[in-house]
């Protein structure tokens, strides 16, 4: 916080000097009052001896409405300008975290996060800088000088305070426990109340919805008994307090009437010290009202530095030369957390230009390699290797120029088909991109939308099936030309007329290339050079398709089990 | 403001009086913050009195002084507790009855109307607004009303005392309400216009952020980010503009009360003068010029967070109206025969059936088969009254669905679909949610043939394992697993397969396919599969293409009359066969 504060000191500080200047300007017409009653006092009918005074009323009041708005717009300017910063910055280490630590976070709560989240620092810097300092140090101020004209009322001034804390301090008694209590019930009716909504088409289907309906309401209802517990308990002290502490008149009044009886005080004072305490607390009452929009900065503040926090992917910074395209696993240790473990030591070869295809039951790891040669991560322990050099040497930027992953999740943009194309090859002639997408067989459905390539993808008329973005993705992929590609489940799902070109484009894009096939389905992959078939993190077996039948117990299970589903089809 | 209380009024429902009484008791609290701007008065007037008419201040003076000063206070504490017990009270049982509400309608809504976006909507507002409602929401729209009602009584209290500064309150008032019209029209002007300039900015983080592996993996990330550099700094300059172009608003709102307290001064001054009114009189109009419009002002700094009240309201407003479907009273149903007849239904205005007809029979499997977008699982979703059909009927029992109690209806299928949603609860639970009545073994029975026994017994407190954030650590085959155990256990005489199998590893394949059977044994089945392969041996199969019915018949009758079929049928063998080849 007070970093992001020290950058801006100086708007800080014109808005704070023009904030006090504004309640300045509020405060100087009660002098200017008192003066006129003390005249008016004196006897004195003369109109001409009252001008300067209701003149300085006119423009001190005008002038605090002016300076205030004045400071309010200045702050507002702060506060934008720190969310712009911190929206950047924070849009440059995503940029920067390793994709598994990105994934971690769904799009939309990152979304949330950096709009939502970091607009709710506006109304405590834009309001409560200005207004919390300078309504602060105007009571300070005012207080003093009732001391000066008379300590007696100056004391009779502070009166309030005690009583007050004492109803402050009634309230406070046992608010940790009690908060603790309608938290937790208040947390409860959360977690409920998105999970009844969230699953509601689960429990309607399963004919739920006056069970889990009354949990939802039960849930309700202990967090509104808990919260209506604290505050009945507390009503009492906490307005109480609130309204004791603004009072100041209750002492202020009898005390300077007594006073006056007595002739220790002349009327001008008098009438000047009632009307400074009555000035004295509302400032203070702007404060209280400010005081839980303070609290909500520390959280948001809290949260953009947890994400600051988060380790980066470290990488080497320059652009190593690689020769060769083959892909070595050394030893290789990788897990998500210390629990998790995925692998510990695992060792391959997959040789340049070559197709090698890793099997196994789900849960093995196996896309996990793929991530890893992507540039997901980093290894825990051993390297991986692209042409001899370990890819923790060379920087993210060219592991991505090398790698192409290709998985079901290839997003595109919302602009125009050329433009995406053009992600891959900023310099790409419209004959390339044609040429690529005639591979990827998808430039006879590019031609017949409204726009041909001109299209921009997602607007109205123009959005893709699942499987014509697919091809998109992949004529991207060709376009871009790596000499690695790794391909993950590509074709798992589309529907019948689309998977053949899915298909046949894929055929175009693993040309003379290094390919890793994260297999699916084994008779996509019986072609390979070789088969790696992993199980429990660990190598069982590596070889062709017909030797692997013969050598692998895991390899062979499969195989039957996959050539089973299609016969028991046909037999029904 | 009106408006507001209005709007208030309805969602607070049976709170209302609640809410009244909090009004009252603040309107009390008013006249009693009056009793103390009076003990000022009574100072003042025995001031002066002493000054000219030479009546000397006594004890007593103060006693009553203190009186009035202590009445007003303790008066002031006592109704504000009386009005924020009120205020509690009637905002959290407010709150509840509005979640209950919601929550209760929930349970009568289409099915088809929760999309992703609409549920998000809902549980925000189901808790964040309603949250806010309860804390914030309210105090917004009680100091609006306080300040305004207080000025309004300060008025009346001096206008039989003066009428020149009566006049000049009530003048300053309308031109306030006037300037407050106009400001609030450029206030909601702006709001609109701050709601586009954040849809846009959440537009562009939301692609970069979903992007993110595209830009890196293209090495765009510098482009990408100038990109949205520049929505970020558009979104500052915007949000700069609306406060610009709001603040002399706010400053022409204010200056008038303003110029307001200077007219009652200079006119009582003036009177002074004049020898027309008494000092004292004018010593207590010009003291109590400063406090006159004190809770104007106090209402109009507020008008920068009414926003928050408003859309607090707006949204819970606008969920209470969630629209539910009417329903018939039937509960039960005798044979499980679908009719589909004539029906027609547009899909966001895009018109997709056009009089469709065909029949499901009972205890049959039926297999769907088309291309995307051909209509497959907009059909189960009409038969299952996810939506409401435009035109024709669909029958279920020979009955028009619409005439079954909805619960009714739906406890009479049981759906896997493609996206699985799993409860943070255990494992075990997540099964029973099928059939709470299901023991232990009948819980372990079926995820054998559902084929999760396996990796249930790997998770580390196996069937109590809890599962995070809807099974998040388990992969898509794994979910898709428990959804079809949880199905089996289900008792019901409709099941509608949507590929449901899809994300099902090779391996746990066949054993799922045999329990399947299994289960859909003697039941009516409505599937729509990808495989066509595991389809084939359907009862009957509907092939569809874009919206209409191109044929029905089995397997070896389509081969024979339908090219759309035979195309598929071709494709999907060569796509079967099809091996990666260098």
């Amino acid at each position: 916080m007070m970093n992001i504060l020290k950058k801006h000191s100086g708007q800080i500080l014109t808005s704070v000097f023009v904030a006090v200047l504004g309640v300045f300007c509020g405060v100087v017409p009660y002098f200017a009052m008192a003066k006129i009653v003390e005249y008016i006092a004196e006897g004195n009918k003369n109109f001409a001896i009252y001008k300067t005074p209701v003149l300085i009323i006119l423009c001190g009041l005008l002038g605090s409405v002016i300076f205030h708005e004045i400071s309010t717009l200045t702050s507002h300017n702060l506060a934008f300008r720190i969310i712009e910063d911190e929206r950047k910055k924070l849009a440059r280490k995503i940029s920067r975290l390793s994709m598994g630590e990105v994934e971690k976070r769904s799009s939309g709560e990152w979304t949330q996060f950096m709009v939502e989240t970091l607009d709710k620092m506006e109304r405590p810097i834009a309001h409560v800088i200005p207004e919390v300092i300078a309504n602060l140090i105007i009571p300070v101020v005012l207080v003093i000088i009732i001391f000066i004209l008379d300590w007696r009322i100056g004391l009779a001034n502070l009166a309030t305070i005690p009583i007050g804390m004492l109803f402050s301090f009634l309230m406070m008694a046992g608010y940790e426990e009690k908060s603790r209590n309608y938290q937790r019930a208040a947390k409860n009716m959360n977690t409920t109340a998105v999970e009844y909504i969230r699953g509601i088409q689960v429990i309607k289907a399963f004919n739920k919805s006056a069970s889990s309906y009354g949990k939802f309401v039960d849930a309700v209802n202990k967090n509104k008994d808990g919260m209506l517990n604290w505050y009945l308990s507390v009503c009492f002290y906490m307005t109480a307090a609130m309204e004791t502490f603004p009072s100041t008149l209750l002492f202020v009044l009898p005390v300077s009437l007594f006073l006056y009886m007595k002739g220790g005080i002349s009327v001008g004072d008098l009438i000047m010290c009632v009307l400074l305490s009555y000035a004295s607390y509302k400032p203070l009452i702007k404060v209280m009202s400010h005081m839980d929009t303070m609290a909500n900065v520390r959280v948001v503040i809290d949260e953009i530095r947890s994400v600051m926090d988060l380790p980066e992917l470290e990488r080497g910074k320059d652009i190593q030369k690689i020769s060769s395209y083959d892909i070595n696993f050394e030893n290789v240790g990788f897990g998500y957390n210390s629990e998790k473990r995925v692998f510990d030591n695992l060792s391959f070869n997959a040789a340049e230009k070559q197709l090698t295809a890793i099997v196994g039951y789900s849960g093995g790891g196996k896309s996990t390699i793929a991530k890893l040669i992507a540039g997901y991560w980093n290894v825990d322990q051993g390297k991986i290797c692209i042409g001899g050099v370990n890819v923790k040497d060379i920087s993210i930027e060219q592991n991505m120029d090398l790698v192409t992953y290709v998985s079901q999740e290839n997003y595109l943009f919302r602009k125009s088909i050329l433009e995406n194309m053009r992600f891959a090859k900023p310099d790409a002639s419209i004959e390339e991109i044609e040429e690529a997408c005639k591979k990827a067989s998808c430039h006879d459905f590019i031609m017949s939308l409204p726009d041909g390539y001109n299209t921009v993808i997602g607007e109205a008329g123009s959005s893709l099936s699942g499987g014509e973005r697919q091809r998109v993705t992949i004529a991207r992929a060709l376009l871009k030309d790596s000499p690695i590609v790794l391909l993950d489940e590509a074709t798992a799902y589309s529907d019948p007329d689309n998977e053949a070109e899915i298909q046949k484009s894929i055929d175009a894009l693993v040309q003379n290339k290094t390919v890793i096939m994260i297999a699916h389905r084994l008779s996509t992959i019986i072609n390979a050079n070789k088969i790696i078939v992993l199980a429990d993190g660990r190598i069982e077996a590596e070889g062709t398709h017909s030797e692997l039948l013969n050598t692998s117990k895991t390899y062979a299970k499969m195989w039957a089990s996959h050539i089973s589903v299609y016969k028991m089809a046909e037999a029904k | 403001m009106i408006e507001l209380i209005k709007k208030l009024y309805i969602i607070a429902g049976k709170e209302s009086s609640r809410i009244s009484k909090m009004l009252f008791f603040e309107v009390l609290k008013s006249v009693f913050e009056g009793t103390g701007v009076g003990a000022v008065m009574f100072l003042l007037l025995r001031v002066f009195q002493n000054i000219f008419d030479h009546r000397a201040v006594v004890m007593q003076d103060i006693y009553v002084l203190s009186g009035v000063a202590l009445l007003g206070v303790s008066g002031k504490i006592l109704c504000a507790y009386m009005a924020d017990r009120n205020k509690f009270i009637a905002s959290y049982n407010m709150g509840a009855q509005n979640r209950l509400y919601i929550g209760d309608k929930l349970k009568r809504t289409n099915m088809g109307y929760f999309g992703s976006n609409r549920l998000g909507n809902i549980s925000g507002g189901l808790t964040t607004v309603i949250g806010e409602l309860e804390t914030v929401g309210i105090n917004i729209i009680e100091t609006l009303f306080v300040g305004v009602i207080q000025t309004v009584i300060m008025a009346l209290f001096i206008f039989p005392f003066d009428a020149v500064t009566g006049i000049i309150i009530l003048i300053t008032l309308l031109a306030g309400m006037l300037s407050n019209v106009i400001f609030q029209k450029k206030a909601d002007e702006m709001t609109r216009k701050l709601q586009s300039l954040k849809i846009n900015l959440n537009a562009t983080t939301l692609e970069y952020v979903k992007g993110i592996s595209v830009i890196k993996s293209f090495g765009k990330g510098k482009e990408m980010i100038a990109e949205l550099d520049g929505d970020i700094l558009k979104n500052r300059k915007g949000f700069i503009n609306v406060e610009k172009t709001v603040a002399p608003a706010a400053l022409i709102f204010l200056a008038i009360f303003k110029l307001g307290v200077c007219a009652i001064i200079f006119s009582a001054v003036m009177r002074l003068c004049l020898g027309t009114i008494m000092p004292y009189k004018a010593v207590m109009l010009i003291v109590s010029s400063f406090m006159v419009f004190s809770g104007f002002e106090m209402a109009g700094s507020m008008q920068h967070v009414r926003g928050v009240a408003v859309q607090n309201l707006d949204a819970i407003t606008k969920l209470r109206k969630l629209p539910t479907i009417p329903e018939g009273d039937i509960t039960s149903l005798e044979t499980a025969r679908a009719d589909v007849k004539n029906v027609k239904f547009s899909y966001e205005k895009q018109p997709l059936f056009d009089g469709i007809s065909v029949v499901i029979p009972e205890g049959k499997t039926t297999a769907i088969v088309g291309g995307s977008g051909s209509g497959k699982t907009t059909l189960c979703n009409l038969i299952s009254r996810f939506w409401d059909v435009d035109g024709g009927e669909i029958l279920i029992d020979n009955k028009n669905i619409k005439e079954f109690k909805y619960d009714s209806l739906l406890s009479e299928f049981t759906f896997v679909f493609q996206d699985v949603y799993l409860f943070d609860d255990t494992v075990k639970n997540n099964i029973k949610f099928g059939n709470p009545d299901a023991g232990d073994n009948e819980v372990i029975e079926v995820a054998k043939q559902a084929q999760c026994h396996d990796f249930i017994m790997k998770l580390p407190q196996g069937y109590d394992t809890v599962l995070q954030e809807g099974g998040s650590d388990l992969s898509g085959g794994e979910r898709q697993r428990i959804s079809i155990a949880r199905a089996m256990l289900k008792p019901s005489k409709i099941v509608i397969l949507d590929e449901a199998t899809s994300s099902v590893d090779p391996e746990n394949e066949e054993q799922l396919m045999l329990a399947l059977n299994n289960l859909l044994k003697g039941k009516t089945v409505l599937v729509i599969a990808h495989k066509l392969e595991t389809i084939q041996g359907a009862d009957q199969i509907i092939v569809m293409d874009r919206g209409k019915i191109e044929n029905v018949g089995t397997h070896k009758e389509l081969l024979k009359k339908s090219d759309i079929y035979k195309k598929f049928i071709s494709q999907r063998e060569k796509a079967i066969k099809w091996a990666i080849e260098k």
